[in-house]
């Protein structure tokens, strides 16, 4: 019996318990656990893709940019790259049709998409990624289409998380970002 | 008035929406002061390389709209933009002219579609060579203006196209 209790004990103390002998025979002994005071603090922090919990870093973010113009995807891959909001590693695709065999193909963190290309549309692109995907990857329209009936197309039926008009200065650009990452973190 | 000049006083209403566009754009993407001067008072050499990208709005209004950098112009254009040195003969050069037109026509939709005018852009054409002349009908409304820039001149136009219904008989 003394050996029981031994084992009983030493089980309680290493789940930060301790135990509670009732000598009755016939009555069972209970072991307690201790409450903690206090509400758990909410730790807020980047979704899984973006941080390496094993090495406790942050990782490259996978950001496919796509835009029929080369330079524009210059600017953008430029302007994210100076934003300091992650370290991106970024792949790039010329029109819709390009840049669906790209996701089909690689684990895409985060899409920057234009809306009109040639052969496939942005938001026909956005619409088919929705199709195939296993889980939402955040999409961010950069376009110089401003008028509110595309804003919510885009954001209705093709569920795009951010919208940002060109022209866009750089300050514009890291507006529109925090905005998407606030989403991811919320 | 007559029906003419009503017609064109009609379709080109909204005119300074593509001059002020072009303004901002330039200003913003390119860092650059833009006075726009009035076309005729300047003169383009004829023998000068130029680039230029043309793009159409459809629906409520039928406009083409073109913008012309020469060569100088064009160089110091592409620069400011990129952010790298372009050379004229690439394809970026193309590409930074198309974008430049394409981001202008995107203001000008946002600005009609406050008064309910409703349309769509096409994808920019861009054009380069010697001694470039866009034509424009001549017994359609049509409009051009000059830019002054710090590398040089620019040009800018909007043509327009007849509305569905409008038909007039050539020579009527």
């Amino acid at each position: 019996m003394a050996e029981s209790m031994r084992k009983y004990k030493s089980l309680a103390l290493f789940g930060g318990c301790h135990l509670k002998v009732n000598r009755c025979s016939d009555e069972t002994s209970t072991i307690c656990r201790p409450r903690r005071l206090g509400a758990p603090t909410r730790v807020r922090r980047l979704p899984e893709v973006w941080r390496n919990p094993e090495r406790g870093r942050t990782m490259a973010v996978k950001a496919l940019v796509v835009d029929d113009s080369s330079i524009m995807r210059k600017m953008v891959m430029r302007t994210l790259a100076r934003s300091n909001l992650a370290e991106f590693d970024f792949l790039e695709a010329k029109d819709g049709v390009a840049a669906l065999e790209v996701f089909q193909q690689n684990p895409i963190d985060v899409v920057f998409v234009d809306w009109n290309m040639p052969r496939m549309t942005g938001i026909e692109f956005v619409r088919a990624v929705r199709n195939i995907e296993k889980k939402h990857t955040p999409v961010v329209m950069i376009t110089p289409e401003g008028t509110e009936d595309r804003i919510s197309e885009a954001k209705d039926s093709a569920r795009v998380d951010s919208y940002i008009t060109k022209p866009f200065s750089p300050e514009d650009f890291s507006v529109g970002l925090k905005q998407l990452f606030s989403k991811l973190v919320a | 008035m007559s029906p003419s000049e009503e017609h064109q006083d009609a379709t080109l209403q909204h005119w300074e929406y593509v001059i002020e566009a072009s303004v901002s754009v330039l200003q913003s993407m390119c860092d650059a002061a833009v006075t726009p001067c009035n076309a005729k008072s300047g003169g383009r050499s004829p023998d000068e390389d130029a680039v230029a990208a043309v793009i159409s709005l459809v629906g409520d209004l039928e406009w083409s709209l073109w913008l012309e950098f020469p060569r100088q112009t064009a160089m110091g254009v592409a620069r400011a933009f990129a952010g790298i040195e372009v050379p004229f003969e690439s394809d970026e050069m193309g590409d930074a002219t198309g974008e430049l037109l394409n981001m202008i026509a995107g203001d000008v939709k946002t600005k009609l579609s406050r008064h309910g005018l409703m349309t769509t852009l096409s994808l920019p054409s861009v054009i380069r060579g010697r001694q470039l002349c866009i034509l424009a009908q001549s017994d359609q409304p049509s409009e051009q203006s000059r830019l002054k820039l710090r590398w040089g001149e620019a040009w800018l136009g909007v043509a327009t196209g007849l509305r569905v219904g409008d038909v007039r008989e050539v020579g009527r």
